[in-house]
């Protein structure tokens, strides 16, 4: 615990002590009380705006989870730009203890911001069970969005690059309710996908279990995979 | 302490040996010096003692235990100073040192340490804002926070100016006092020779030659004196075995005001040279 406490108390230093990093830390409450008080006035000048609720909670609870995987991806990506990765891995604690220290630590944030973006914002509330599980596959998208940049990146400006890319990849299957259930299909290769399946069904009060099952299990693979091409690429050994 | 016998290592499995079967052994208490130019396999070596490369042939043992036998308790066991600088640069070097100490069961007191190297005054600046000089001597004492038995210490005086780099010799020999084991790579001869009880000069991945700083200077050296006196332009050579029978030395520095006398012993740089036709740096 006393490991677990200084890497937490170090990591908030280091988001503290960067601008950008404190902005996107900043970021989600921000976009939390934009949508609160912004949306209703939207949907009251444009009244269109009331049937695409789910969508704009969709789209607002992606963008408010993907800045926690931004922030420990930076945090990583500096780690390899000033050596300390080298450090790290002469450290009686293993890589592997290390990793999933920081791919929980935006986890945990992710999905609690997304829980107050779908809960307080009341865009599109679909109940605090299913609002947790949403938060569980939002949250999961910070550590896949982190590992992603800090496996491939090799500097803050091609993490930057794949920052938007891989965003702009997340919300992609939005459009998947735009097109016929044929097409829509598609898009199941991204996890997001699942998210807001569940997402749609759930608020819909339509059966959406497996929606996240899937949802779940596909993240989780994806994590897996991603975890030991980080090991491979940044620790050097698998 | 530490035995390495015929230990190979290439980087992938088609590629050229970097390491071709070098053997030495450490002894607790004793400063070790691997000597080389760059690209001659020392900084592999150490990342394999420390495991840092996995899947070499041979054997290489740290107390008596084989390295890829060891889990991560090798590294409550051993310290490492790195080349080059690795802090996080938005914390204090205190910050830096108290972050690291957190994952080891013991520890030095962290000011302690900093008033050593001479960063007391700036334990609560920014590394960022250190020079590299300064940077280099926060690696220094990281390596040994956690007071382990081994030490490596990749190019310690890299870096330093003349009084940081005293200082920094002068902790080293302390540490040896103490009993720490330590395996230094550098390519600064003179540091080797006022630290090292053994030197190993490698080249391409092979030892050369190994023996102690003293014996190695006596063997490649010329048994010789050489005396220049204030009358002759040329300095005057005598043999040293037989110095104090030599009538015509007896007579030189008693009847001439002598300007310099030296004994003629090689320096590590020449032997270096001599054993492996490469230069140092």
């Amino acid at each position: 615990m006393k490991k677990l406490a200084k890497l937490i108390e170090s990591d908030l230093k280091l988001i503290f002590r960067d601008k950008t990093l404190l902005s996107f830390l900043v970021l989600p409450i921000v976009l939390i009380f934009v949508f609160k008080f912004l949306t209703p006035i939207l949907i009251e000048k444009i009244p269109i705006l009331e049937d695409y609720r789910t969508l704009i909670a969709m789209f607002a609870s992606i963008q408010t989870a993907i800045m926690f995987g931004f922030i420990t991806s930076f945090l990583i990506l500096d780690e390899k730009d000033e050596n300390v990765m080298q450090v790290i891995r002469i450290l009686p604690i293993s890589s592997s203890y290390f990793i999933l220290y920081r791919l929980l630590f935006a986890t945990v944030f992710s999905s609690t911001a997304a829980f107050f973006m779908i809960t307080y914002t009341d865009i599109a509330n679909p109940g605090t069970v299913n609002a947790l599980l949403l938060s569980i596959l939002y949250g999961l998208t910070a550590p896949t969005i982190s590992l992603i940049i800090a496996t491939y990146a090799k500097n803050k400006v091609e993490g930057m690059a794949y920052f938007k890319g891989v965003d702009l990849l997340l919300m992609l299957p939005l459009a998947s309710f735009f097109v016929g259930s044929s097409i829509s299909l598609v898009f199941s290769i991204l996890p997001t996908y699942w998210t807001f399946k569940f997402y749609d069904h759930s608020f819909n009060g339509e059966s959406s279990l497996n929606y996240f099952i899937i949802g779940a299990l596909f993240f989780i693979s994806l994590i897996s995979i991603l975890i030991i091409q980080f090991k491979k690429r940044v620790f050097g050994r698998s | 302490m530490i035995q390495v016998n015929n230990l190979k290592f290439r980087y992938t499995s088609e590629g050229p040996e970097t390491i071709k079967g070098i053997t030495f052994t450490i002894e607790k208490g004793q400063i070790f010096g691997l000597l080389g130019p760059s690209g001659s396999g020392k900084s592999t070596t150490q990342k394999i003692l420390y495991k840092l490369l996995s899947g070499y042939e041979g054997s290489a043992k740290i107390k008596n235990k084989e390295v890829s036998d060891w889990g991560k308790e090798l590294y409550e066991q051993i310290g490492v100073g790195f080349e080059l600088p690795n802090h996080y640069l938005k914390l204090s070097a205190l910050e830096n040192l108290k972050f690291f100490q957190s994952f080891y069961g013991k520890n030095h007191d962290p000011m302690k340490l900093l008033k050593m190297v001479g960063l007391e005054m700036d334990a609560d600046k920014k590394v960022s804002e250190f020079s590299k000089g300064m940077k280099m001597r926060l690696n220094f004492v990281r390596a040994f926070a956690h007071d382990p038995e081994v030490l490596f210490l990749d190019e310690p005086t890299s870096g330093l100016d003349p009084t940081n780099s005293r200082i920094i010799k002068d902790i080293i020999l302390n540490l040896k006092k103490e009993g720490k084991t330590i395996l230094i790579t550098t390519h600064h001869m003179e540091d080797a020779e006022e630290l090292c009880d053994q030197v190993a000069f490698l080249s391409t991945g092979e030892i050369k030659t190994l023996d102690s700083p003293q014996n190695l200077k006596l063997e490649y050296g010329k048994n010789t004196v050489e005396v220049l006196t204030q009358s002759n332009l040329e300095p005057i050579t005598f043999d040293l075995k037989t110095l104090k029978d030599n009538d015509k030395f007896l007579d030189l520095i008693q009847t001439e005001e002598i300007k310099t006398i030296h004994s003629k012993e090689a320096n590590l740089n020449d032997i270096f040279i001599e054993v492996t036709g490469q230069k140092l740096k």
